[in-house]
Parts: C-alpha cells; sequence; structure tokens
C-alpha cells in the first residue's frame, strides 16, 4: 500500500495542515507584535530627545535667571581692567616719547619712580581680573555644556560649591550655612547634576527673596548614611501649603508671576533624580521655610575612587 | 536551526520516499519524541546527519542533495509566506532584496536565527553577483534557494560558483545569469 492509499497518511496531511495554519496564525501575531515593539521604540527615542530638549530649555531659563548676576560680576573686574590698561597705555606712551627724545630732554624722574612702582601692580591687578572673568566663563560654559550624556565619578560638594559661585551675584542678601561632612564621589551625569543643584538653590533663594519680615537664610548639609548620600537643603522662606507641595513635581505647574517660572524645573530635578536611581523628599510648611533631602545611592565604583584618590 | 527548515526537509522527504522513511530518519538521527515547531531552534546536526543520509539512501552526493533541498525550500517557505514574495515583482528585485526585505521579514517571525550575510550586485550583461558567508556553510542550499526563486519567477539562470568556503575562501561569490528565452 503507497502512502497516499494509507489512511493515515490522509490524516497526517490533515493535521499537518492544521498545525500550519496554528503557526501561521502565530506568526501574523508575531509579526503585528513585532512591528507594534519597534513603533513603541521609536516613540521612546522621541520621548527621551523630547526630555533631553526639555531639560537643555530649563537650563537655558536658569542662566537666564543668573544672567543679570553673572553680567554684574563680569563687569566689576572689566571696569578695573578698562582703567587699568587705559593707565597702561598713557605710561607707554610717555616711556616711547621718552625714548624718542633721547638726549634731548631729560625724563621727568618722579615720574618714571611712579610708573616703576605702579606698572607691577596694575600688570597684576589686570591679570587677577582677566583670570576672574575666565573663572566665571568657564563656569558658565560648564553649566551649560550639553555634551556630556554619560555618567561620571564626580564630588557632589565641588558642584555644590560651583552652583553657590555662579549664584553668588544673586545670593549676595542671603546668609549661607554649610554643615559639610566627608562624602564618597557619586556617579552622575554633570550636567544634570549641576541643573537639580541649581533649581533646587534657586528656588529656595526664590522662596526667601518673597519674605521681608525676616533675613533669609538658605541651610545646606551634606551628610551620609550606609547606603546612601544625604544632600539637604532647608529654607527659611514662604514654605508651600499642602495642594502645592503636592503638585510640586507635575510639569508646568508653578506658583511663580506669569513670566517668570517655566514650570518645568521640578518636574525635571525629578526625572534626572530618578534617571540616577535617587530619591527626593520635601517637607514645607507655609510661612515657615522648606526642606529638601536628595539620597544619592552609594556607588562602590565611585567609592573606590574616591578611597584612591586620598590614598 | 529553525524548525520551519526541519518542517519543509519533512515535506521533502515524505513526499518523495515516504512517511516511513522520514520516520527512520528522526529515529535514527534526532532525541526521542521529537518534534520540529518552526520557531523553535533545534540543533543543526540533527539536519545535517538527516540530509547525509538521505544523500546515502539516494546515492547521490550531498552537494546536489543540499541543492535540491534549497530549491524545495524555496517553495515550501514562499507558500507559507505569500505576503512576503508577493513584494518582488521578479527574480532580480527578490534576489537585490534579500537582506533588506526578506532578512528583515525572517528576524519580525524568529528570534536570533542566524542568517547567512548576503550582500547582492548588479552587473552588466544580465547578471547578479551574490556574495555569501555563513558559518553554517550552506552556499549549496543558497543556489538551490536561487533556483526555486527562478522557477517561481518562471526565469532562467545559470549559476556559477567559483568562489566557495568549501575551497577555503572566507565567502562564496555565486554569479547568476539570467537568460532569455
Amino acid at each position: 500500500m503507497t502512502d497516499s492509499e494509507n489512511p493515515y497518511y490522509v490524516a497526517y496531511l490533515r493535521e499537518k495542515k492544521a498545525r500550519q495554519e496554528v503557526e501561521q496564525l502565530l506568526e501574523g501575531s508575531t509579526r503585528q507584535l513585532y512591528e507594534k515593539n519597534v513603533l513603541l521604540q521609536q516613540q521612546i527615542d522621541l520621548i527621551k530627545q523630547q526630555q533631553q530638549s526639555m531639560i537643555q530649555q530649563e537650563k537655558l531659563a536658569s542662566l537666564g535667571t543668573v544672567a543679570a548676576g553673572v553680567a554684574h560680576e563680569i563687569n566689576n573686574p572689566l571696569a578695573y581692567i578698562l582703567s587699568n590698561v587705559r593707565s597702561l597705555i598713557s605710561y607707554a606712551q610717555d616711556l616711547l616719547a621718552s625714548m624718542d627724545e633721547g638726549d634731548k630732554q631729560q625724563i621727568d624722574q618722579a615720574k618714571l619712580q611712579f610708573i616703576k612702582e605702579d606698572l607691577p601692580e596694575l600688570a597684576s591687578d589686570t591679570c587677577q581680573g582677566l583670570m576672574r572673568i575666565k573663572d566665571i566663563v568657564n563656569h558658565l560654559l560648564f553649566f551649560a555644556r550639553t555634551d556630556s550624556t554619560g555618567k561620571s565619578v564626580i564630588q557632589l560638594v565641588d558642584a555644590l560649591e560651583f552652583t553657590l559661585k555662579l549664584l553668588r551675584p544673586m545670593l549676595n542678601n542671603v546668609l549661607i550655612k554649610k554643615e559639610i561632612s566627608h562624602v564618597p564621589m557619586i556617579l552622575f551625569n554633570v550636567g544634570e547634576l549641576n541643573q537639580v543643584l541649581m533649581n533646587i538653590i534657586v528656588n529656595a533663594y526664590q522662596a526667601c527673596d518673597v519674605v521681608s519680615d525676616r533675613p533669609s537664610e538658605i541651610w545646606l548639609k551634606l551628610t551620609q548614611s550606609d547606603t546612601n548620600i544625604c544632600l539637604t537643603v532647608v529654607d527659611n522662606g514662604c514654605g508651600m501649603d499642602e495642594y502645592t507641595l503636592g503638585r510640586m513635581f507635575d510639569a508646568f505647574y508653578t506658583t511663580k508671576p506669569v513670566g517668570t517660572g517655566t514650570g518645568v524645573g521640578m518636574s525635571i530635578v525629578l526625572q534626572i533624580l530618578r534617571q540616577h536611581d535617587c530619591t527626593i523628599e520635601v517637607k514645607s510648611e507655609p510661612d515657615k521655610g522648606t526642606e529638601v533631602m536628595i539620597l544619592f545611592p552609594i556607588d562602590p565604583q565611585a567609592v573606590y575612587m574616591t578611597s584612591s584618590s586620598i590614598t | 536551526m529553525k524548525g520551519i527548515i526541519f518542517n519543509v526537509l519533512e515535506d521533502m522527504v515524505v513526499a518523495q520516499c515516504g512517511m516511513s522513511v522520514w520516520n527512520d530518519l528522526l529515529e535514527k538521527h534526532a532525541p526521542k519524541d521529537r518534534v520540529y515547531v518552526s520557531a523553535k531552534s533545534y540543533a543543526e546536526s540533527e539536519l545535517f546527519s538527516i540530509v547525509q543520509d538521505v544523500a546515502q539512501r539516494l546515492n547521490m552526493p550531498i552537494q546536489n542533495v543540499v541543492k535540491a533541498f534549497g530549491q524545495f525550500l524555496f517553495n515550501g517557505l514562499a507558500s507559507r509566506h505569500t505576503d512576503v514574495v508577493d513584494k518582488f515583482d521578479d527574480f532580480t528585485s527578490l534576489v537585490m532584496g534579500i537582506h533588506d526585505v526578506i532578512h528583515l521579514e525572517v528576524n519580525k517571525l524568529y528570534h536570533e536565527p542566524s542568517l547567512p550575510h548576503i550582500n547582492g550586485q548588479l552587473l552588466p550583461n544580465n547578471q547578479i553577483a551574490l556574495r555569501y558567508s555563513s558559518p553554517r556553510r550552506l552556499c549549496f542550499c543558497a543556489e538551490g534557494l536561487l533556483f526555486g526563486a527562478a522557477q517561481h519567477f518562471q526565469q532562467k539562470i545559470q549559476i556559477s560558483h567559483d568562489t566557495c568556503m568549501h575551497s577555503g575562501a572566507d565567502h562564496c561569490m555565486l554569479i547568476i545569469e539570467l537568460q532569455n528565452d
């Protein structure tokens, strides 16, 4: 009996056809799943791009907040550099004229003595002023940097000091109290850490700025537990009610006057911190002040680098 | 090796040698109670052993059996995936779309399908140069697949296969000549 006459062969073919149809149904679903997955991945990439763009816009907005103070910081050294350079030009003209005259005219010895004494100081002050401007510009560039997308091992206290330097003109009338313990380095994206610190300290300043019946104070505490490094920023500003506290991380929610706040600052802070496995807790009381506590996980790699740098 | 390849091999053996031969081959070369499911992966050694046995039974060189299987495989795959084959107007467009279209579709369906690297280039005088490389060195199967595709599109072809991985080269070069009636 050939296969074609065998009833089991006919049953075999029937079963095989049935299995093939089931497998094709499965393949159809698999293909759909694949295509939806590709679409989903594209949308995730787009959201990531938009988040990056939002962070950058917020960063530029923060720069706008500090721009006036920074301009003032640059103007001070610029004013005396300009004055010094004018004096230097005048001295140079006097000296060159004297050289041209040669023996024909005696150089005013008293004037020469004055130039001799004043010139090193003028040059040194000018140089220091230029270094100060360079420093400020470097800080601005460091803050605005967009090149770094990866995490690096950084000292939190350095980033904190850097932010305070950048905000120094703005914080002139605020008493800054610091309790800084020696803590290990952390693994964080540098530009994003600057953004987080800037947003939180500017918020603390702005909360203080609207209160006129007491001197403004901001406390900065840096401590360490077994598993975390804790940064606490406390201000004695206007504080927040329960409703505002509940919505403070919502995008586009702001209590600031129209045109002064983007409303995405704290939402971006939360997003950045989550991406770095950090947590943030906020306590606040109206007319008393606000306490923001950020917990950075201790990273073994960063701890190793800290201990290596000490030894 | 994906189960679908074994499914088509089963079709070919059953059609040409009968159900009992396929049962014998499975008993000899596959683990007990082996069932080939199209989307799952199985050891390549099972396929190679079965094909080698078939070649011995038919008293044919193994390369010819692999080539014949390749041709049968095209029809088996085309009948299961008509929507993919229908994307091509002719033999040339199918060959030139192996990497960008066919392999893309295979990747949608199967996890880690271990596809060969194939790169086609149109040459003057109705020729296509197809560069093939794969650790499995199934270039004769690829030749058979091309003949199957040519038959599907009613295109006469001739293939020269002078550079071959079986002769020590790191890739195979298949020169396909399209022949007019």
